[in-house]
């Protein structure tokens, strides 16, 4: 498959201390690709910094040719992205966190297309309070409802399946699903590696800063496996 | 010119909704006019002089704490992760951002000012007009530095810390410059005798103003 985005040489240190040392990878058009490893491994940082939120100290990516980290702004309508928290105001409402985000990407609001969403996440009739009451799975829940409400190529997912139940996974499963068949990529995080192993195409392990192994995913205890030979 | 817009809409909506910002900046500096007027008590004609430069001291913290609260709530669910990923300048955020907390701190002065003239007998109305101008320059001023430093602190552990002890030495030419156009003016000085320092509260505006529409790009992110 032809590349759709690449990563070249990425580096981050944080109070001197390395913690991506030459990243570089590619990821395909339509491809859902699985980052895990161990915790502190630097997998919340590189989804940060390929979504513009960090800075790399050296290195690049491109995004169907287009290098990004720039200071014009537009490569970030294609990309979007989801951290281990909803990314959004707490004393706001749903609607108007999701307005705001709308805006913010230049999109028009689509009050139905909303609803609907609202209602696949299983978050109906809660539109109007103040996210700051949710629960941590309905955090979860809306900000996903935050990325289908956004047109992008590619999503990077920090733990999505973090504090969902077994209806909020089985959604995000089918969400992963249909973005594949609409042809979008998504490069995602997961603790849950055989959550994790049943969604992705490949994985990569990051490990000592670096992409250590990349393969094709089979199992969960092929990924353990890949884990512990790096120890 | 619309990102900040939807931005300072954002901020605004969001006091409106919480009232943290301002309440906090109107007690704080109510309580702080109460303590010096307390303290100057004894001899206030002996201490009529000191009375606009602790006028801008209070606003200067009361400024401080404003900020402090404005970029603390973006910290909460990590709402600025929102924007940074946006496809939107971070010129504008920063327009958007600084406008908003101009506007929280002229609210602040309209309420607790009145307080100087009550409890310090600062001739407020003696020469409201120049007053009026001297504060909203200096507000303008205060909101290009503060929502830059503020901005450049709020990925920093330290940030709440560093924001004031990075403010003040920046902010202490434009608080001298307050501090003397508001005695003069407030004494019925013509403006030709401290128009001098209206200049550079103008000049400080200006340049910081553009410093943080071109450079929040590279200072905002971590």
């Amino acid at each position: 498959m032809a590349s759709f985005f690449t990563a070249v040489n990425i580096n981050k240190s944080f109070h001197l201390h390395p913690v991506l040392k030459d990243v570089s990878f590619s990821l395909a058009t339509g491809e859902t690709v699985l980052l895990f490893g161990r915790n502190g491994s630097g997998k919340t940082t590189l989804l940060r910094i390929l979504a513009g939120i960090m800075r790399p100290e050296r290195g690049t990516a491109y995004l169907n040719g287009s290098i990004l980290f720039t200071a014009d702004s537009r490569w970030r309508r294609d990309v979007v992205y989801l951290g281990h928290q909803p990314n959004l105001y707490p004393a706001f409402t749903a609607r108007e966190n999701l307005m705001l985000s709308v805006r913010l990407r230049g999109q028009t609001w689509d009050e139905e297309t909303f609803q609907t969403l609202l209602s696949g996440y299983g978050l109906a009739g809660r539109e109007e309070e103040p996210i700051r009451v949710y629960s941590e799975g309905m955090l979860q829940r809306l900000g996903l409802v935050r990325l289908e409400l956004a047109s992008w190529r590619l999503a990077l997912l920090d733990e999505p399946s973090a504090a969902l139940d077994v209806d909020g996974t089985q959604t995000l499963s089918d969400a992963l699903t249909r973005w594949h068949s609409q042809g979008r990529t998504v490069f995602f995080t997961s603790h849950d590696l055989g959550w994790g192993a049943a969604r992705a195409e490949r994985a990569l392990l990051l490990s000592g800063g670096t992409i250590s192994r990349e393969a094709p995913v089979s199992t969960e205890s092929d990924l353990v496996s890949y884990i512990s030979e790096e120890e | 010119m619309a990102t900040a817009w939807t931005i300072f809409l954002k901020d605004l909506r969001l006091e409106l909704r919480t009232r943290e910002s301002l309440s906090a900046m109107v007690i704080f500096a109510a309580a702080v006019t109460l303590l010096f007027a307390f303290a100057v008590n004894a001899a206030p004609a002996r201490f009529q002089a000191f009375i606009p430069g602790l006028m801008w001291m209070t606003y200067f913290f009361t400024a401080v704490l404003g900020l402090l609260r404005s970029f603390g709530r973006e910290k909460e669910l990590d709402a600025y992760s929102l924007l940074l990923s946006a496809p939107v300048s971070r010129g504008a955020i920063y327009l958007g951002k600084a406008a908003a907390f101009f506007l929280f701190l002229l609210a602040t002065q309209m309420i607790s000012l009145p307080l100087f003239g009550l409890f310090l007998n600062m001739p407020l109305l003696a020469a409201p007009a120049s007053l009026a101008l001297i504060i909203v320059l200096t507000d303008l001023a205060i909101a290009a530095v503060g929502t830059l430093i503020a901005g450049m602190n709020l990925r920093s552990p330290a940030g709440e810390t560093l924001l004031p002890v990075l403010l003040f030495p920046l902010l202490a030419p434009l608080l001298i410059a307050a501090t003397r156009a508001t005695s003069a003016a407030l004494a019925g000085r013509p403006l030709r005798e401290w128009d001098l320092w209206l200049m550079l509260m103008v000049t400080f505006f200006i340049l910081f103003a553009l410093a943080g529409t071109l450079i929040f790009d590279h200072i905002s992110e971590q």
